[in-house]
């Protein structure tokens, strides 16, 4: 009697721990922003670095619809190299820069996204995270930029296995003065950041108000999650007594 | 007789050069805050994608294709170049590349935001690079971005007048998983002559926005003051 009692008890614990664990792991598949999965955002960089083409810089990213929303964020990915993709940055032409980010996490919101499996919300460690720009420059001014970003991670509390990946596109909307290694040109691009764009990040992740930096539209992203979610192993009653004896 | 035909020659001559480069400036897209329309792609394969030879036709979209802006016709010239690639054992993962282009036209309204006084405006495309982000699950694509930057010279104006752009784009579809080109879409164009082949694919769709366009070191000659008397001048000789 006292060991079939023990059975049960051990039998409860292992079914809540399991459904601590795995019942709320994100559902796996691809979603689009421009098919209104979830929403687009924006971005914040600060130039921990010194200037727009600095390793050293930190970037943090916001879902956005009219107000910043909790379908992800992007917290604090360190630029650790930035190399020309051909000529380096001149007066007047398309400069191509690769950027190699290291560091920081990504989060998914829970409930309302279409990934949502229980969770409140769900932390991604960032694997690699890369971001190739692409600058305009005119009369030695800096007049735009557009960028593809690139990201894998890993989700924290689930196996190994289970992973979030995804794209997007950037586009510059303002910065910061003085601008370097160009100015900015201002009749073209904003010169003070307005309430859409997230804080300057530090190197504590923290946001604040007051900074240097630029900040981006984020579009166009595609999210895919995978090997997250655990397949039930059917079994029976006799299989379970049959662990404790 | 000899002086009306020297006249007449050299109307007929200034006009069309000197009515109005582009004015010099630089332009963005409504998405952006400006006034330039954003637009739409079409990528034909030869024979799928990221292959030499691929030509894109990008147009402006304001439901109509091509009212204000128009490139058509760059073809790819190289094998694209593989800058990263994240694809692991199971499939899943990011592709990058970089994609060269040769050859092609720009053409733009004369009313457009960099009206100058020409009806409209020709250039030819002296660079043009994309680069491409793909994304991976189980093997499969499931989404491809692109950043575009090209340069072109425009036809009939001093050799420095030249515009610059870079743009976003985002594939909605391709003629291999998804079906026959949309309507609402450029349709398909032939890298060999640069002609317009239609809606039959293979080939690739979507969207382009984020537009920064910069007109430079254009210059409309300045019409020089003149008298009857002086153009005989020039003949008395």
């Amino acid at each position: 009697m006292r060991n079939a009692i023990l059975v049960s008890i051990l039998t409860a614990v292992l079914v809540v721990s399991a459904a601590a664990a795995f019942a709320g792991a994100p559902l796996s598949g691809t979603w689009k922003s421009t098919n209104g999965d979830f929403d687009e955002g924006t971005a914040t960089s600060s130039w921990v670095g010194g200037n727009f083409l600095s390793a050293g810089n930190i970037l943090y990213g916001r879902s956005y619809n009219g107000g910043f929303t909790n379908d992800w964020t992007i917290n604090c990915p360190v630029a650790v190299a930035v190399v020309p993709l051909g000529a380096p940055i001149g007066p007047t032409g398309n400069f191509t820069y690769m950027i190699t980010y290291t560091g920081g996490y990504v989060t998914l919101g829970g409930p309302g996204n279409p990934w949502n499996g229980g969770d409140a919300v769900y932390t991604g460690i960032i694997d690699t995270y890369v971001e190739i720009r692409t600058i305009q420059t005119a009369s030695g001014k800096i007049v735009g930029a557009v960028s593809t970003h690139s990201v894998s991670a890993h989700i924290a509390g689930y196996p190994e296995s289970c992973v979030a990946w995804g794209i997007g596109n950037g586009v510059l909307r303002g910065g910061t003065a003085p601008g370097a290694p160009l100015p900015f040109n201002y009749t073209v691009l904003q010169s003070v950041k307005s309430a859409g764009y997230p804080d300057y990040p530090n190197g504590a992740c923290a946001l604040l108000a007051a900074g240097v930096g630029h900040w981006d539209d984020i579009r166009d992203l595609t999210v895919s999650v995978q090997g997250c979610a655990v397949p039930t192993q059917p079994s029976t009653w006799g299989n379970v007594k049959s662990m404790y004896r | 007789m000899k002086a009306v035909l020297v006249v007449l020659l050299s109307i007929m001559v200034a006009v069309p050069a000197l009515a109005g480069a582009p004015a010099n400036g630089t332009y963005t897209s409504t998405d952006i805050g400006g006034t330039m329309l954003s637009g739409r792609y079409s990528e034909s394969w030869y024979p799928t994608k990221l292959t030499v030879n691929n030509t894109l036709n990008e147009q402006s979209w304001n439901g109509a294709l091509g009212t204000q802006w128009w490139w058509y016709c760059p073809w790819v010239a190289a094998p694209p170049t593989l800058l990263l690639n994240t694809v692991n054992g199971l499939g899943n993962g990011i592709k990058i590349w970089r994609v060269t282009y040769t050859g092609g036209y720009c053409w733009l309204d004369g009313a457009g935001p960099w009206a100058g006084g020409d009806p409209s405006y020709l250039a030819n495309i002296n660079t043009w690079v994309g680069i491409v982000t793909e994304t991976y699950s189980a093997f499969q694509e499931v989404g491809t971005v692109r950043n575009h930057n090209a340069t072109a010279n425009f036809v009939g104006y001093n050799q420095e007048c030249m515009s610059l752009v870079i743009q976003n784009t985002e594939k909605l579809g391709d003629t291999v998983k998804t079906g026959p080109l949309p309507a609402g879409f450029p349709s398909f164009w032939n890298w060999l002559g640069c002609y317009d082949q239609g809606p039959a694919g293979p080939g690739e769709w979507g969207d382009v926005d984020s537009i920064t366009f910069t007109v430079t070191d254009c210059q409309s000659v300045p019409t020089q003051p003149t008298t009857w008397g002086a153009v005989k001048s020039l003949y008395r000789r």
